[in-house]
């Protein structure tokens, strides 16, 4: 599919002299027609800022954006032709509903009757059809939202941009909304940039993702393959529950690193951050999602095996953690599907982990929470 | 709480209901008592016993057959309309400029905005004469270089002038206010759908910031309807309804009749003020929160050369009567130029002997009227919001019932009440107090009101179940919680009451003048000199009290004026 939207090296700094702050340091991105793609990361990363260069809300100090071929970079905003999903909704309080909704469609001077069609197709599409002539205040959270939706779709963009558009809304309705938000894109079949700060959100509806972190893009790809291979630990922290585990390298083979854990085990893992190039003493950290982590006297074939200790264990519904001791620095975390048959508090227990589950990083790296 | 342990009984009602008892003794004696008895006095002929035979319509249908009522009303209803059209014309772009444009100076700038309400609004009247009276400085200025006649400054133009400049920061704040907290993103999506700047100004700004506006108008409105002193100072024979209601009482000695016209008067501003609740209901809109960038400033070149050109020549208009005031203090002697001749503290000297008394009496009356009103008005807003439940909202309706009270309005009502009847109190110095707690109660009421209401009960709860007694937790922790608002609400109380006129003319005695009677003696005597010494000291000493208030709640000057 061809590229849609081409930002090359975009950079914002904020304020003057010595106050200067760069918000977003050097972006590049590619993002395909029709797709949903999602900026993903951490408070203050930069992700919101991006959004707004791409709306033109803000000038980039450096860098450019091209959109289908137009050179976006410095067209004012209500020439770029976007729809924008506000954090706050946006919707004018002293307007109705059709009025919040036909706005876009006003300043773009239809007729009347075009613009009372289009309104209620939209109306339509968000499935609040009959709700003209109430205002926003009479809203739930859940149907401003979709108002917002409307409103920005109502006059076909030609790029769809939502700035953390379920983050106003209850856990429950959040799970709900994400669902709707991506059955409403592919109905109009829209180029969509998202922004959140979730990862459970950003894993569930993209096509794909950018992870973001101090202004600059740390990682790109589809939610699965930026969920089994993090490029870096932060990234693997930041996306779900991570296990590391210490070891030290004894040599890299190939896209394979071999290591050697406490434990005294040698294994051949894959390098999840494919720049690093380990070299013999190194400190290696190496990476495993909890769901990965098997219990129980034996383990799959080739599988590493380490011995530990059950600290607690806690029923979550779905699943039950078990935190084990096996002597490092943190615990070792495994999420099982069920109750582990004799599984008591205080009793050795054998972890089994398979190497292609592992990742393998330079030991310099910490989780994000950790660095600062 | 209560069902869980008895002993809760026993440690609250009593407090509360002493509390009650005596709220409700005070406000039926000095605030429902002399309220009816101006209600009942208005239909009534002068000096006629109540009875039902007696009741009579002559004083309101003076405004039908005199047209000396006709023309009060009109001209009041006139000059305060006119005062808040041009309040808005004046205050609107000076509060679009500060708020949205990059101009260096905004705190200065606010704080500066406000000073016309800190200083009472008769003095800064009386400079206009000296500008623009019949031999004022500007008067000869275009007479003698461009040959132009400019016109009276006396009557409505006047009055329309000094209302004006006096009030505008109401509009100005409130502008202020909501266009600086207005969340920017509901422009930048207007933005992003293709609206242009022209059609968001008209279609997302202005309907946003117009109840705030509006809101400020109707106080501009309000305020002026109520002024005694500017109409008093600059009238002449322009009558508006609260020289009236003085002329009447003080020249006819008509108390009844003035108190028909006090409550024609009541009638306009408990209109507008039910308009002003209903704007401020309506300006709960945005439910949803995130965080937001700060409002977008516009940095052209010109908008910012533009809006800090406009910004000061309205501040320096603004402030003429301040300096105006301070010169003529230090004039020994005033030629026909722009500047005095000779400068001395001769002026100072004057009243520090002539005016002693009354700059006694203000200090007391203020200091004795605050410490009654922020200990009533605290005490009440602890039973109001804490204790009294269902019966809340009687308690809030009379305590904030003077606010539609113009300030002459009171001096009527509580002179009707307390000249004769079963407390006599005219003549002394408690008749004063008392118009004062009364007048400014609802203030402290309010801000006492507002800060409890932001004091979680939790704390309280927490104190009550580590043991504490009602009497421990409220001087612990409740009371000391409110103190910064309470003694903020005190701070502008006292600093209003010492240049309060309106109620004071019509209370004061020959033994109990204020400073402000002082000042407004000496300029109906023509003695400028005098009164403008009076005039800086009492400037000072409100401003100080002002800063006071400022350093106690950590805010800026403007942000006390949202009484509303």
């Amino acid at each position: 599919m061809p590229a849609s939207l081409i930002i090359e090296e975009l950079c914002k700094e904020f304020g003057a002299g010595a106050e200067r702050v760069a918000a977003v340091r050097s972006v590049s991105l590619e993002v395909q027609a029709g797709e949903l793609f999602t900026l993903l990361g951490p408070s203050g990363c930069g992700k919101t800022t991006t959004l707004r260069l791409i709306a033109g809300l803000e000038t980039p100090t450096a860098g450019t954006i091209v959109f289908d071929g137009q050179d976006f970079t410095s067209l004012p905003p209500f020439r770029r032709n976007l729809g924008m999903v506000f954090q706050s909704y946006a919707l004018y309080p002293h307007m109705s509903l059709f009025e919040n909704v036909a706005y876009g469609l006003r300043a773009r001077r239809l007729p009347e009757g075009e613009i009372r069609r289009r309104v209620h197709e939209a109306l339509d599409l968000v499935e609040l059809a009959g709700l003209d002539a109430r205002r926003p205040a009479q809203l739930s959270g859940g149907q401003q939202q979709r108002i917002a939706l409307a409103r920005a779709l109502v006059y076909g963009p030609r790029l769809l941009l939502l700035d953390e558009p379920l983050s106003n809304l209850d856990a429950k309705l959040r799970v709900f909304m994400r669902e709707e938000i991506r059955k409403i894109q592919q109905r109009a079949g829209i180029t969509t940039i998202y922004v959140t700060h979730d990862q459970e959100e950003a894993l569930s509806i993209s096509d794909r993702l950018a992870v973001m972190y101090q202004g600059e893009v740390v990682q790109v790809g589809t939610p699965g393959a930026v969920y089994e291979s993090p490029a870096s630990v932060g990234v693997a922290d930041f996306l779900g529950r991570a296990n590391f585990l210490d070891s030290k390298v004894i040599a890299g083979v190939g896209g394979l690193v071999r290591v050697r854990l406490s434990s005294g085990a040698v294994v051949e893992i894959p390098r999840g951050d494919p720049t690093w190039e380990p070299a013999w003493g190194e400190a290696a950290t190496l990476f495993v999602r909890p769901e990965r982590v098997q219990l129980g006297p034996d383990g799959g074939e080739g599988s590493l095996r380490i011995e530990a200790t059950l600290a607690r264990f806690t029923f979550l519904g779905g699943i039950v953690r078990y935190v084990l001791d096996a002597g490092g620095t943190r615990p070792i975390l495994a999420d099982l599907q069920r109750l582990l048959s004799g599984a008591e508090v205080g009793k050795r227990v054998a972890v089994h982990i398979l190497p292609a589950d592992l990742r393998a990083y330079p030991g310099s790296q910490r989780p994000w929470g950790e660095t600062q | 709480m209560r069902s869980a342990s008895g002993r809760w009984w026993w440690r609250l009602d009593p407090v509360a209901t002493v509390v009650h008892g005596v709220a409700a003794l005070i406000l039926l004696t000095f605030l429902v008592y002399p309220i009816s008895r101006i209600v009942l006095n208005s239909f009534l002929p002068l000096d006629t016993p109540f009875g039902l035979g007696a009741l009579t319509l002559e004083h309101f249908a003076r405004f039908v057959a005199s047209s000396l009522h006709r023309k009060a009303l009109l001209h009041s209803l006139t000059v305060s309309l006119a005062a808040s059209v041009l309040a808005l014309a004046l205050g609107l772009p000076m509060a679009f400029f500060v708020a949205r444009v990059r101009i260096p100076g905004k705190t200065l700038i606010l704080s500066l905005g406000t000073l016309p309400l800190v200083v009472p609004p008769f003095l800064g009247a009386y400079s206009w004469i000296l500008l623009l009276g019949r031999n004022g400085i500007l008067t000869s200025l275009f007479k003698a270089t461009l040959g132009v006649e400019l016109p009276s400054i006396y009557g409505a133009p006047g009055i329309i002038l000094a209302f004006t400049l006096g009030y505008f920061p109401y509009v100005f704040l409130l502008g202020y206010g909501a266009l600086s907290s207005a969340d920017p993103s509901l422009e930048e999506s207007a933005q992003i759908m293709g609206a242009g700047r022209f059609r968001i100004t008209r279609t997302v700004t202005l309907p946003l910031v117009t109840p705030a506006v509006a809101a400020g108008m109707l106080i501009v409105f309000m305020q002026s309807l109520g002024s005694f002193g500017v109409p008093a100072v600059l009238g002449g024979e322009y009558y508006v309804l609260t020289t009236l209601i003085y002329f009447q009482i003080v020249g006819h000695f008509d108390l009844n009749a003035g108190g028909a016209i006090a409550l024609v008067s009541v009638a306009f501003t408990a209109v507008s003020l039910f308009l002003l609740y209903r704007l401020t209901e309506r300006r709960g809109y945005v439910t949803v929160t995130a965080r937001t960038y700060a409002a977008r400033q516009l940095e052209g070149r010109g908008i910012r050369c533009l809006a800090m050109t406009y910004c000061l020549v309205v501040l320096l208009v603004a402030l003429i009567p301040q300096g105006m005031i301070l010169l003529t203090s230090f004039a020994e002697r005033w030629g026909r130029g722009a500047l005095p001749t000779v400068y001395s503290l001769g002026n100072y000297r004057r009243v520090f002997t002539a005016a002693w008394g009354p700059m006694q009496n203000s200090l007391f009356l203020a200091m004795v009227a605050t410490v009654t009103a922020a200990v009533l008005g605290t005490l009440m807003a602890y039973v109001a919001i804490r204790k009294a439940g269902r019966g809340r909202w009687i308690l809030d309706l009379t305590i904030t019932l003077p606010f539609i009270f113009p300030g002459i309005a009171v001096g009527v009502a509580i002179l009707s009440g307390f000249s004769s009847g079963f407390l006599i109190l005219s003549g002394t110095w408690m008749i004063l107090a008392v118009a004062y707690v009364i007048r400014r109660m609802p203030y402290i009421f309010r801000s006492a009101s507002a800060a409890l209401t932001q004091i979680d009960p939790a704390m309280e709860e927490a104190s009550a179940t580590c043991g504490a007694s009602w009497l421990r937790t409220s001087t612990r922790i409740t009371f000391p919680l409110m103190l910064p608002g309470v003694l903020a609400g005190a701070c502008i109380t006292f600093s209003t009451l010492l240049g309060e006129l309106s109620t004071t003319i019509i209370l004061y005695s020959a033994r109990w003048k204020t400073i402000t009677v002082a000042i407004y003696e000496y300029l109906i005597a023509d003695l400028l000199g005098p009164a403008s010494a009076l005039g800086t000291l009492l400037t000072v000493a409100v401003l100080t009290s002002m800063l006071l208030a400022n350093r106690l709640l950590g805010r800026t000057l403007g942000s006390l004026f949202r009484m509303v």
